[in-house]
């Protein structure tokens, strides 16, 4: 019986447009904002698809992550801005590509390169076309060579 | 005092100022461009509201018909929810269901201050809750496969606020 008065309420939750819900997501913190993403796959996909929500977000991975060819990112927050600080890189595979596409602002410091050819960092920053921000410094090698900037600059024309 | 007439999708006609129905972006959008003139006696069809929802809906637009432009607010006042006048937090006072059929009204009539202020109420029935307890809140089924929740909040760890 229980189930019978409940059903219109799942129908009427069903029924919000998700431009609704994300109003209604404008509100809350990034806290909850993130808790919403366990409710259900709808949910999720409204909060994930939102990119003024997913603009509030930094996915800032852990000291001594390992990027490599191995990981999948199977459920990572698509958030538009990215810090990797201290990450070990030793490649990013093909979901850099749709990830990478909607980052707005990156900060790569003191990352460690594994194993990389030379031309990594323009293949890598040049897939992120919306970038607003870059953030680039490295202890050993110091900031991005001047020739780097220009080739990253045609690249990404939002960069400022 | 000029009036129309609305219809509502069980049939119910209404006869309303026009001054009132303007609230409705939907309404004034048809009676401006589209050219439908309510001096011919025709109603209005609102194929998506019901006329328990009309009702409630036209005593709030009668309220507020004289409320001025509303400021544009920056993004950080817009986050608040804890702005809404008592008159409107008497009228949400309703149950769960009224609530959501007053605000999907709301969006498909184009009222753009009427549905705020329903964001703003559903934002605090929502606010400080975890996941279990908004699924049980609006009886949401937890469609996940077993595991992929946990997987889910493994990667949202890696999250924080964006500082400015």
């Amino acid at each position: 019986m229980a189930n019978q008065t409940a059903k219109p309420d799942l129908d009427i939750v069903s029924r919000v447009p998700s431009k609704v819900w994300e109003q209604i997501f404008g509100h809350l913190s990034v806290h909850q904002l993130l808790e919403f993403r366990l409710i259900c796959r709808s949910w999720r996909s409204i909060v994930d698809g939102c990119p003024a929500l997913m603009e509030r977000i930094l996915l800032k991975f852990p000291e001594g992550f390992v990027l490599d060819r191995e990981y999948k990112p199977k459920y990572l927050v698509p958030a538009r801005n990215l810090s990797l600080e201290k990450v070990r890189i030793s490649t990013v595979d093909s979901w850099w590509t749709t990830f990478g596409k909607a980052i707005v602002d990156l900060k790569i410091i003191d990352y460690s390169l594994e194993g990389l050819t030379l031309d990594y960092k323009p293949t890598m920053l040049k897939e992120i076309i919306q970038l607003k921000q870059l953030t680039h410094f490295t202890a050993r090698t110091g900031t991005l060579t001047s020739e780097e900037l220009n080739e990253i600059g045609k690249a990404l024309p939002k960069l400022k | 005092m000029s009036t129309i007439k609305l219809e509502t999708s069980d049939g119910v006609k209404f006869t309303v100022k026009t001054q009132v129905a303007k609230c409705s972006g939907t309404i004034r959008t048809m009676l401006e461009d589209i050219g439908i003139n309510p001096q011919d006696g025709e109603a209005i069809p609102l194929s998506n509201v019901h006329s328990t929802i009309l009702q409630k809906i036209l005593v709030w637009a009668e309220h507020h018909v004289d409320d001025p432009e509303p400021p544009r607010e920056d993004a950080d006042a817009a986050k608040r929810t804890d702005d809404i006048c008592s008159w409107d937090e008497d009228f949400l006072k309703v149950d769960q269901r009224t609530l959501f059929d007053v605000m999907l009204a709301a969006n498909y009539l184009d009222m753009k201050q009427l549905i705020a202020v329903c964001c703003k109420t559903v934002a605090n029935m929502i606010k400080g809750k975890t996941a279990d307890q908004i699924r049980r809140t609006f009886n949401i089924e937890n469609d996940f496969p077993p595991g992929e929740e946990d997987k889910i909040r493994l990667r949202n760890q890696f999250c924080e606020e964006r500082s400015r």
